[in-house]
């Protein structure tokens, strides 16, 4: 389902451990965001201090009243169960990856196949971070990827992490709602 | 009171000279602003009878008046609008007070217009090329110069902006031998149509048909190259499926010469497919619109200022 009982909503931010989806939540909460971090353990995956093993949450009021809620996921692997979870009924996905680390390519492919089966309309939205480090893939390999796939998904670099670049990743899911709404929703 | 561009071509220096400095004391004598362009950008060609014929075959094809100079061992030629060399400022002043005359009285003339995709043109066919180790430079009217070449554009960081901000106007590319400049700063091909697109003029690009339908094969990185509201709505509808423009201008409900951009500006980007498939491309799960779903739908675009 994409709105909850409560009649709120939700749009769940995922990607690997260290992509910024507790930042990105942050950035736009109108709340204080709820985190669940404890110290990282797991300094092979990442050299980060902590990170999520519960999800992120923060809330955005909308001007007749309707909240959405904002989901960030764990993003290492063992806690794919959250994803599940957390994915379930989500009117918009925002897949964040680095592109500055090892295997950003592959992580696509791993949260694109975990986040598929819960977004409808095609709201999935791809937010590459550093792509103008050395050696890093460009946000068009992550674009050709979703093409391989068959996916007309959109894959924006995403250096920023302030308020309106956040806030523009969740315009576009938006967007593609309302079209896909409008002109022509998959059967 | 109009503003008509106007280029000197093939004139001895002294006439030139001669010309330049007329101009600027027929300033505000004359019937029409007068300013100096670029070829591709003028509205009126000031020309010796003794120019290029290619310069002239490519000009008479675009319908916009040439004042022709002659010289003095010239017959009078069957040309409506012509000076002998040497002439005086009144004689200048006459003949463009006719030309703009001409021009006033012919709206549907579209002085510049025509041209102004000639720089999206040129960059389209060389695009296929844009990596080979050679420069193609094209200047802007305010002669800001842009090289495209060994796999990038290059420009100053000042045209860089302008060409973002849509404030840009380009001629076409031609084969330079001249490298760019230390301080010219790289932009990626696609990044740079993607711009020259959306500055164009407000009619449909020419090599796009107005019966075909045209889909989006891949979204625009706009992280980087920056979305206004409406450009993010007629990218979510152009993946959706295939529109013709008209089909587009009506069902987002945009201005024409928005949409006319936008496909422009996909097209050169590479990112448009002709004629494409009338269904949905393979697609993410296929959810149900939830009971709720509009009102939520209408909420959020409100709140993130989508709404129309």
């Amino acid at each position: 389902m994409s709105r909850t009982e409560t009649g709120e909503f939700k749009i769940v931010f995922t990607g690997p451990m260290g992509a910024g989806k507790t930042t990105a939540i942050a950035a736009i909460s109108e709340v204080e965001p709820v985190r669940t971090e404890v110290e990282n353990t797991d300094r092979v995956a990442h050299a980060k201090e902590s990170t999520t093993v519960g999800f992120d949450f923060g809330r955005i009021t909308l001007a007749d009243g309707s909240v959405v809620r904002l989901y960030g996921t764990p993003g290492q692997v063992r806690y794919r169960f959250m994803w599940d979870i957390l994915g379930r009924g989500a009117a918009g996905v925002i897949v964040l990856l680095d592109a500055g680390e090892p295997g950003a390519l592959v992580q696509l492919d791993v949260f694109v196949d975990a986040f598929i089966p819960h977004v409808a309309h095609g709201a999935l939205v791809v937010g590459v971070g550093r792509t103008d480090a050395p050696n890093t893939p460009s946000t068009d390999a992550f674009a050709a990827r979703l093409d391989a796939r068959g996916l007309v998904a959109p894959a924006l670099s995403a250096a920023a992490r302030e308020q309106g670049g956040v806030m523009a990743r969740v315009r576009t899911p938006v967007s593609i709602h309302g079209s896909h709404s409008a002109h022509g929703l998959p059967a | 009171m109009q503003t008509l561009k106007i280029c000197d071509v093939g004139l001895q220096p002294d006439t030139s000279h001669a010309f330049h400095s007329m101009l600027k004391i027929v300033a505000g004598r004359s019937k029409a602003i007068w300013q100096l362009a670029e070829v591709e950008h003028a509205d009126v060609l000031f020309a010796s009878s003794e120019g290029d014929g290619t310069t002239f075959a490519a000009w008479g094809a675009s319908g916009k008046p040439v004042v022709l100079v002659i010289d003095d061992r010239s017959s009078w030629p069957p040309a409506p609008f012509v000076l002998r060399h040497p002439f005086r400022v009144m004689q200048l002043l006459s003949v463009l007070d006719d030309v703009a005359e001409l021009l006033a009285a012919s709206p549907g003339r579209a002085r510049g217009d025509p041209s102004r995709w000639s720089g999206a043109e040129s960059l389209r066919s060389l695009m296929p090329q844009s990596g080979n180790a050679a420069w193609n430079i094209a200047r802007t009217p305010l002669g800001e110069e842009v090289w495209l070449g060994h796999g990038f554009v290059r420009a100053t960081a000042r045209t860089i902006a302008r060409l973002r901000a849509g404030e840009f106007e380009l001629a076409a590319f031609h084969p330079t031998a001249t490298n760019p400049p230390a301080d010219a700063l790289p932009i990626a091909t696609c990044d740079f149509a993607w711009y020259v697109g959306l500055s164009g003029p407000a009619r449909l690009a020419p090599w796009l048909a107005v019966d075909a339908a045209y889909r989006l094969r891949r979204w625009p990185d706009f992280g980087r190259l920056g979305a206004s509201t409406g450009m993010l709505e007629l990218c979510a509808m152009s993946t959706v499926r295939a529109w013709t423009p008209a089909g587009l201008v009506e069902a987002s409900r945009q201005p024409p010469a928005d949409v006319h951009r936008f496909l422009a500006a996909s097209s050169l980007a590479g990112l448009l497919v002709a004629n494409g498939s009338e269904q949905v491309p393979p697609s993410l799960a296929r959810g149900r619109v939830q009971s709720g779903w509009d009102r939520f739908l209408g909420g959020l675009r409100r709140h993130l200022g989508l709404a129309a």
